[in-house]
């Protein structure tokens, strides 16, 4: 039994909370909702240079870091509202290419790991005409904004799917809508009889492609659990601060408490989090458990975190030019991604009562 | 980072299952003290101490086993695994004994110890008073000093088992004219002394586990006094964290853990309308999950603990966390009941989740209602300013 980060993840949290503090994206992403994009910090080359982008790439892209590595880094984006493309690329694209081990898919990892590339991931099942091209709508997807390649699902009617690589503006369209929280780079697409590439096909896509939305959902809960962190941390020294009827608000029990709970749903969070990051490697017949566990945990214990934050500051806590609802707007829109709260408790109890073996 | 038992502690745990294994008859024999049920308890105890197996991180110079916590720990979850209850002896030994290592003398040490872990003594903890709960400090009972002893008058209650009880940790005031935390002193009590009058009280589950103690000029040796004279509060708040570790869990102790839910949703499943379905299948994964996030925080604890650090504010996390959780159990394990719900038990006269949900409220209370628990975490962990505490300088009564 040895449930804590070791000395090495430790200096990992340190080296990517001073980064990313140095790149937050708090301010940014005010500027971005104004309609300024230009301020948001661009990560990406940092990412690539202190080798964290392609942590869960093998050995041979200079990659065989650990989801756990990942998930630390992550906390620290998830406090700075940095939209460093860890839950798209690093969790999810690099994972997803690097399983499925073609030589297609090899290629693209390689422009994805050298920045060459920027890449993102749809959800859902694409139909797969019979003329090789695909058409229809895509979901909200996370870092699409930005993205010249979406990594997608296409199968022909009844058939099996293969993992395809579409290149944005070719059939591909983004569609644009007002950002909740510009710092996700959310967009859906319209596709029109676009010709994907066809990275791999077979039984081994589809496994690769839950591990890596497995992954990319510890992700998301590890930079909830960031965001939840840095909630509870500005709304408790605002309450330190500020006085009212005589005492610092931090004294009265009513606000007191609301904290306290915030501050026990970030530990129990913390506690899930590792979990679900040491069973990828540990237990990975489990991962898709845990993660889903995180994950259903994590968007509640956010978006309370962030209306405390905003409760707790009174009416500046309300108003535009306070930071309070840059983390509000990362928590509403973080709940929806990869799978509600709902969709991850119907998966929790649904492996539970096959008779999954648990911690 | 790992959750696995290393080699050493998977044998450790083989050896915790073969014994429990062995002896299941002994051990298992229900949840719930009761009058009648202590002998067999005591028996179960003392069967347990023969391996080593009560006083697990105890060392081995006061009959414990003098291994760590997370030996501790497997020993915990063999025992839970086995369905054995807790300890008749739980309060002595989570959390007297750990007080009398930490704040009494050697001849304490050797005295008490060795006969608590056997269950041949039994302890129970003489704090909360009608006039003094979640403010402890605020005790009226009185100690007065008589040259080599002390003469104690006044009353406890919510005293769980002093009925069955050998001794006792008690709590009481030596010096009103100090403010309320510092006239405080801790003694050991006979219970069997002259002068202490024990009277059942009787739980809102039915059962007679609570008492109220009282003290008619009881004499305590001077010998008996653990730590210094005015000295009880940091005393009493060893036993307090002792004592907020041994409320946390995921529920296991009390029958309403992880697989006895497995168990209840199995059951009532195939019963179940369908519109009711996904909302008891989504309650189910939550009560789960937050059952898994005790545990894992428990890891996070224990780890700290094997490290050397001892326990500490962070404590009440789990406590906190563990008795919200309790009472969610037992409101799905109601739900599942669906209209046997209405009664104290189903046709068949099952009625343990009736048990846990009114067991649930105390779980609240119990070792710092959620209240405190919230008080400490907010200032003691996050460093919010405290309330206004008006008699904290002041002394209890003008001298």
């Amino acid at each position: 039994m040895d449930f804590q980060l070791s000395a090495e993840q430790e200096a990992l949290a340190e080296v990517a909370r001073d980064f990313l503090t140095a790149n937050s994206g708090v301010a940014g992403a005010r500027a971005a909702l104004d309609g300024d994009r230009s301020l948001l910090p661009d990560v990406r080359q940092d990412l690539v240079k202190l080798g964290l982008l392609g942590l869960l790439a093998d050995e041979a892209h200079d990659g065989g870091g650990t989801l756990l590595d990942l998930a630390v880094v992550a906390e620290q984006a998830g406090r700075t509202l940095t939209p460093a493309p860890l839950v798209a690329v690093a969790g999810r694209a690099v994972p997803l290419l690097t399983a499925v081990a073609e030589p297609a898919a090899e290629a693209l990892l390689r422009k994805v790991l050298d920045n060459a590339v920027v890449v993102a991931v749809a959800d859902g099942t694409l139909v797969l005409a019979e003329d090789g091209t695909v058409s229809g709508t895509v979901d909200p997807v996370v870092g699409g904004r930005d993205a010249e390649v979406l990594l997608a699902l296409a199968a022909p009617v009844g058939g099996e799917p293969s993992l395809v690589a579409l290149t944005v503006g070719v059939g591909v369209a983004t569609v644009e809508q007002e950002p909740l929280d510009p710092t996700r780079a959310l967009a859906r697409f319209t596709i029109e009889n676009a010709s994907p590439e066809v990275l791999a096909t077979g039984a081994a896509v589809v496994a690769a492609w839950r591990r890596a939305q497995d992954l990319a959902t510890v992700v998301l809960a590890a930079e909830d659990l960031g965001t939840t962190a840095e909630c509870v941390a500005r709304a408790v020294e605002y309450a330190k601060e500020r006085t009212a009827f005589g005492r610092r608000i931090g004294s009265f029990q009513a606000v007191k408490h609301q904290l306290v709970e915030c501050y026990v749903a970030e530990e129990q969070l913390r506690s899930l989090v590792w979990l679900a990051a040491w069973s990828a490697e540990a237990e990975p017949e489990n991962l898709g458990l845990y993660a889903s566990a995180a994950a259903a945990y994590a968007a509640p214990a956010a978006e309370r975190a962030a209306e405390v934050l905003i409760q707790v500051h009174g009416g500046i806590g309300f108003t535009w030019e306070h930071d309070a609802h840059l983390f509000w707007r990362r928590a509403k829109v973080d709940r929806l991604l990869l799978g509600d709260e709902h969709t991850h408790k119907a998966a929790v109890a649904e492996r539970l009562l096959a008779g999954a073996v648990t911690r | 980072m790992d959750i696995e038992d290393s080699p050493e502690e998977a044998a450790f745990r083989a050896q915790v299952r073969a014994f429990v294994t062995e002896h299941r008859a002994e051990l298992a024999i229900g949840r719930g003290a009761a009058p009648e049920r202590v002998e067999d308890l005591k028996r179960a105890q003392a069967l347990l101490n023969s391996a080593g197996y009560v006083g697990v991180t105890w060392p081995t110079e006061y009959g414990g086993l003098g291994a760590g916590p997370v030996q501790k720990v497997i020993v915990d979850q063999e025992l839970a695994r086995a369905e054995v209850p807790r300890l008749i002896n739980w309060i002595g030994v989570g959390m007297c004994g750990p007080t009398i290592m930490r704040h009494g003398t050697e001849e304490q040490r050797r005295r008490y110890l060795a006969p608590m872990l056997n269950a041949d003594e039994v302890w129970c903890q003489l704090f909360s008073e009608p006039g003094a709960g979640s403010d402890l400090a605020g005790v009226s009972t009185r100690a007065v000093r008589e040259g080599e002893s002390w003469r104690v008058t006044g009353q406890k209650v919510w005293t769980t088992g002093a009925k069955w009880c050998d001794f006792g940790i008690l709590l009481a005031r030596t010096d009103p004219t100090k403010p309320k935390h510092r006239g405080l002193t801790v003694f050991v009590l006979d219970m069997h002394a002259p002068g202490v009058d024990v009277r059942p009280l009787r739980e809102m589950t039915g059962a007679s586990v609570f008492n109220e103690v009282f003290f008619d000029d009881v004499v305590v040796p001077d010998s008996a006094r653990v730590g210094e004279v005015d000295g009880g509060w940091a005393v009493a708040l060893t036993m307090l964290m002792n004592e907020r570790y041994t409320v946390a869990g995921d529920g296991t102790v009390y029958g309403a853990g992880p697989d006895a839910l497995a168990r209840a949703m199995r059951a009532a499943l195939p019963g179940l309308a369908e519109a009711a379905r996904p909302g008891v299948l989504e309650e189910y994964a939550s009560v789960w999950i937050e059952g898994l996030a005790c545990r894992m925080s428990g890891n996070r604890m224990l780890t700290a603990l094997s490290h050397g650090r001892e326990p500490g504010p962070e404590g009440s996390v789990g406590k906190l966390a563990s008795s919200l959780l309790l009472r969610k159990a037992a409101e799905l394990g109601l739900r599942l009941q669906a209209d046997d719900a209405v009664f104290g038990a189903d046709p068949a006269g099952d009625g343990a989740w009736q048990d846990v949900a009114t067991f649930a409220p105390g779980i609240a209370l119990a070792g710092g209602t959620t209240e405190v628990m919230k008080n400490i975490l907010g200032e003691r962990v996050l460093g919010l300013p405290s309330e206004p505490r008006p008699d904290k300088a002041a002394a209890v009564k003008g001298a």
